[in-house]
């Protein structure tokens, strides 16, 4: 059985599922597949975290912006409720150092963002269960905030569905067509489906996607692990992580190598406050190269729960429901993959969305939308091109090194 | 981070029993338990602040339990009560927490008995104050001698309901009927089978005489439909139904109660057995997953065996077999018993295994486990209970893709709660084999995940 | 013993006579029993109302696996009071959906 669309997204989690929509908005018949549920890959591990206070000014900021913004429009245009909360964003400053430089990074910060410094006296005041001992003062953003990345997923897929485009879970991609040097289609347990574009959005598997198409995909897994508490009254209204979350170089501010933390002490907490997921506390997170492991280990629970009772003292008494393990898509050189894949026309890339991609889901959407209509590449989508010498086998692997597009989880 | 030559996790009978066996042949064992007292469920004693009056006296199997403890103590069995084993890492390393701390047990062997808890069936009001389990109601009336009501409705399947019935009887409560979903007919055929445990049948005759003799209505091939009531239970509907548990429409009967009971079987606890990584099978006749093992209660994780209700319900008298068995076991891997006096032993404790297990498979096949109890929810039946979330809620998950447990988990929050997916995880199979048209064991289970019971950051962030 | 006292056993066969404090008003229990039979054995069912619903829960499964018998104890939500043994002048308050620090009182 053959069916022809104009574009094929393979995989349905947030990247995918808002590449559909934002091509059926477009005016494309768009077939969404996924070889789970919609959501079932790495969207359903995630935090959900939508923080802009670090990015670099210039394409970086801008584009978070954009992101914020566009949420922002999703949530009113979109039925399904997202559980989308501006719950505002704090980077604590824990000793002089990071202080002096949340400062400097603050007044350069501000007049870009809306970027706040508070002194320690204010952080008590807004969010008085952080253990006061440790924080000399904070970096307040009222854009960031989170949401439930499921449910994103979710409702975009169904947004998706009711422009007209095929969501079509459970089904495997298992070949991709070529002809004449052009993808042209894919296979699956039960048929052919051929478009003008195939889209790559499976994130972690990107690259297993990529080798039936017979084109290198430089995306591996990031293992993190997160827990999760019980459901507790108020304890924290922002979200909450910490100066090495900062790429001070990028911003122009020297920083001594430790606080530019590796890629591994990268933590955060925040406690839902919005739709179901009310009352929880989630903490991440930890960074490993284990290929396709998911387990939880005892030294990524333990230390995220002394992290979590060394900033929050009141939830020594709290009790951990979950813990769990998400493979974050992580390409080359730390960024995004967004373009068509070089050597194959028609075969495009929406992947590498590392530990980003629940805010990122909306633009790449939206602008991958724009390119494929128009026929010209956005420039906001310059810096993810997929022929860029970084991406190449020899260039060095950026596991730990900061770039320009920021971990912040 | 300690060794340990064995853990046995688990301080019902089955627990008990292997700690006992092991320690007897010289295996130094450390006994972990959650709550504060051993003996589990079953072995469940009365609070030590109660005195020893003749009307606070212990049941028969108190009396059992209470001897039991003190052997297992005086063998010198280290206890840890009130200490939650919550995880199982690289095979045989135990995860154990108090309030405050976690101690890691690397151990050569492992017995987990965790044993069972109630199968949780939803059904309309099932969540209404005064709707309890068997085993909660059992745990009440035993353990602290408080009755769950007065006018008390019994609803279930198996010998269990006779007992909780007995024990309202005997605490002067009304029991308004007892509504046992298996037809119990033909009984007769069983006859031969049951002549070799004349004991059991007499004991369960004297339930029946006694029920009978006290004027309760008892109603067999009957199930509930649903509770009544707004802030609490004030009644409930009954409905005849077929051998697979399904209510027959147009058979319905109103009965008032103030309490309702309910026991339609137990589920093995498996959190810590899949932790570990063994293989599990499903049990048709349980209706239930159960875990494999070999004839000396070995799972298919070397050194790790697995005993009691824990590892497929059948009881006490198996559980105590079954722990005693896993102790032989545990003494043979650690060269404190050599081959042949091993399967000297062994031999004849699977000789009274497969005496006692001759009865359980009767008890079986009468109480077969019935699907159609599944059916009874309708879509606005709270399905998971920890996070509200409907029957009709997940069946939009599953019509939207939602194939397995962790896909309508990850949709709708089922199974996210505290209870980690125990309530909600054996109807929500059902239900998605149901909509799937697929069998049961293609529903999946929820990926199992530290900590198996929830546990205090405290004691997770700190090892002593 | 009250009319609504559904305690199987007579006081001398129980522990000690302790009082409680439930919502405020005192509650006559005996050392040794757990919040949870206290409670049901003077008719008092429910201990919570959920978060999402505002539904009544209360003793479900009497082991600590339900979670549904939540209450608040000397202003720490989220106790099972199943698994919680009695105190004399304990404080427990009914739980309102996530509860509250320090409970109302």
């Amino acid at each position: 059985m053959a069916s022809a669309w104009d574009a094929i997204v393979v995989g349905a989690g947030v990247i995918g599922s808002a590449v559909a929509y934002f091509l059926q908005e477009a005016g494309l018949r768009v077939c969404l597949l996924d070889r789970g549920a919609v959501a079932a890959g790495t969207t359903s591990a995630s935090a959900g975290h939508t923080s802009v206070q670090g990015r670099v000014p210039g394409p970086a900021l801008d584009l978070a912006l954009a992101n914020v913004r566009l949420l922002g429009e999703l949530k009113r245009a979109l039925p399904d409720d997202f559980e989308y909360a501006q719950s505002g964003g704090l980077i604590l400053a824990e000793d002089e150092t990071e202080y002096r430089l949340l400062r400097q990074f603050t007044a350069k910060q501000a007049h870009h963002a809306p970027v706040e410094f508070w002194e320690a006296e204010e952080v008590r005041r807004a969010e008085p269960h952080l253990d006061p001992r440790r924080i000399l003062g904070a970096t307040y953003c009222a854009l960031d905030g989170y949401a439930n990345p499921v449910r994103l997923a979710i409702a975009l897929a169904r947004g998706a569905r009711a422009r007209g485009a095929e969501v079509l879970p459970h089904t495997e991609v298992v070949g991709i067509l070529t002809e004449g040097g052009r993808a042209t289609g894919v296979r699956t347990a039960t048929g052919i489906h051929r478009a003008l574009a195939i889209v790559n959005a499976a994130g972690a598997w990107s690259g297993e996607i990529g080798r039936l198409a017979g084109v290198a995909v430089p995306v591996v897994p990031r293992k993190g692990e997160l827990v999760v508490s019980e459901p507790l009254p108020r304890l924290l209204r922002c979200v909450i992580s910490h100066a090495g979350h900062i790429p001070f170089a990028d911003h122009g501010i020297e920083a001594p190598p430790e606080v530019e933390g590796e890629l591994q002490k990268k933590r955060y907490l925040k406690q839902t406050g919005a739709g179901g997921f009310q009352g929880r506390v989630y903490v991440g997170s930890t960074s490993e190269f284990r290929g396709f492991d998911r387990s939880s280990t005892w030294d990524g629970v333990s230390q995220l729960c002394r992290y979590a009772i060394d900033t929050v003292p009141a939830l020594a008494g709290a009790r951990l429901v979950r813990s769990w393990a998400g493979l974050r898509p992580r390409s080359r050189d730390g960024r995004f993959i967004i373009g068509e894949a070089p050597g194959l026309p028609g075969f495009w890339l929406a992947t590498g969305h590392d530990s980003i991609g629940i805010l990122y889901s909306t633009m790449t959407g939206r602008l991958l939308a724009q390119w494929l209509r128009t026929g010209e590449r956005p420039a906001l989508l310059a810096p993810f091109d997929p022929a860029r010498p970084s991406l190449a086998p020899a260039a060095p692997r950026a596991d730990s090194k900061e770039t320009d597009i920021h971990d912040t989880v | 981070m300690r060794a340990a030559e064995c853990v046995v996790v688990g301080g019902g009978p089955a627990g008990l029993a292997a700690a006992r066996t092991a320690a007897r042949h010289g295996v130094r064992v450390t006994l972990v338990d959650d709550n504060a007292e051993l003996g589990g469920q079953y072995y469940r004693q009365l609070p030590a602040a109660f005195p020893g009056t003749v009307e606070a006296r212990p049941v028969r199997e108190q009396a059992e339990g209470r001897r039991l403890m003190d052997e297992v103590r005086s063998l010198g069995v280290e206890v840890m009560a009130g200490s939650v084993a919550w995880g199982i890492f690289d095979q045989r390393t135990v995860a154990v927490a108090t309030q405050d701390e976690t101690r890691r047990i690397v151990a050569d062997t492992v017995v987990l008995a965790p044993g069972a808890y109630d199968r949780p069936v939803p059904f309309p009001g099932w969540t209404l104050p005064g709707v309890l389990t068997a085993g909660g109601a059992q745990n009440l009336m035993k353990g602290y001698r408080v009755l769950p009501g007065r006018r008390v409705l019994v609803v279930g399947s198996g010998p269990l309901l006779l007992v909780v019935a007995h024990y309202l009887l005997e605490g002067g409560a009304r029991v308004v009927a007892l509504c046992e979903a298996s037809p119990m007919r033909n009984l007769w055929r069983y006859a031969h089978r049951l002549l070799p445990h004349l004991n059991f049948v007499q004991q369960g005759r004297r339930y029946r005489q006694e029920l009978i003799e006290a004027r309760v209505p008892i109603l067999t091939g009957h199930v509930i439909l649903r509770a009544t009531g707004t802030t609490e239970v004030t009644g409930a509907a009954v409905a005849r139904c077929d051998a697979d548990w399904s209510p027959i429409p147009g058979s319905e009967l109103m009965l008032e109660a103030d309490a309702v009971v309910v026991g339609y079987g137990l589920v093995s606890s498996l959190e810590l057995s899949r932790l570990a990584g063994c293989e599990h099978r499903w049990d048709q006749a349980q209706g239930g997953w159960v875990p494999v093992r070999d004839r000396d209660m070995q799972s298919t994780v070397p050194g790790l065996f697995i005993v009691g209700d824990g590892a497929g319900v059948a009881g006490a008298a198996v559980a105590l077999e079954e722990g005693h068995l896993a102790g032989l076991g545990v003494a043979q891997r650690l060269g404190r018993l050599v081959g042949r006096d091993h399967s000297a032993e062994a031999n004849r404790a699977r000789g009274r295994l497969l005496h006692l297990q001759g009865f359980r498979r009767v008890m079986d096949e009468i109480f077969r486990f019935g699907p159609g109890i599944y059916s009874l929810a309708d879509e606005q039946t709270t399905l998971c209970r920890c996070e509200e979330v409907t029957v009709g809620e997940a069946l939009v998950a599953m019509r939207e893709g939602g194939r397995h447990v962790n896909e309508v988990k990850a949709w709708t929050r089922v199974g996210m709660g505290r209870c980690q997916g125990r309530m909600c995880g054996p109807a929500l199979a059902h239900l998605v084999a149901r909509e799937t048209g697929r069998p049961v064991t293609e529903s999946g289970v929820f990926t199992p995940r530290p900590p198996a019971k929830p546990v205090t950051l405290a004691a997770l962030a700190s090892e002593g | 013993m009250t009319q609504s006292d559904l305690r199987m056993s007579p006081p001398a066969a129980r522990g000690r006579a302790l009082r409680i404090l439930v919502d405020g008003q005192p509650l006559d229990c005996h050392e040794g029993e757990s919040l949870a039979a206290a409670l049901l054995a003077s008719g008092r069912r429910f201990t919570r109302y959920t978060a999402r619903a505002s539904e009544p829960r209360g003793y479900f499964c009497g082991m600590g696996v339900c979670h549904d018998c939540l209450v608040t104890v000397e202003g720490l939500p989220n106790v099972r009071a199943c698994l919680t043994p009695v105190r004399d002048g304990l404080r427990v308050e009914t739980q309102r959906g996530l509860g509250e620090w320090g409970g109302l009182s």
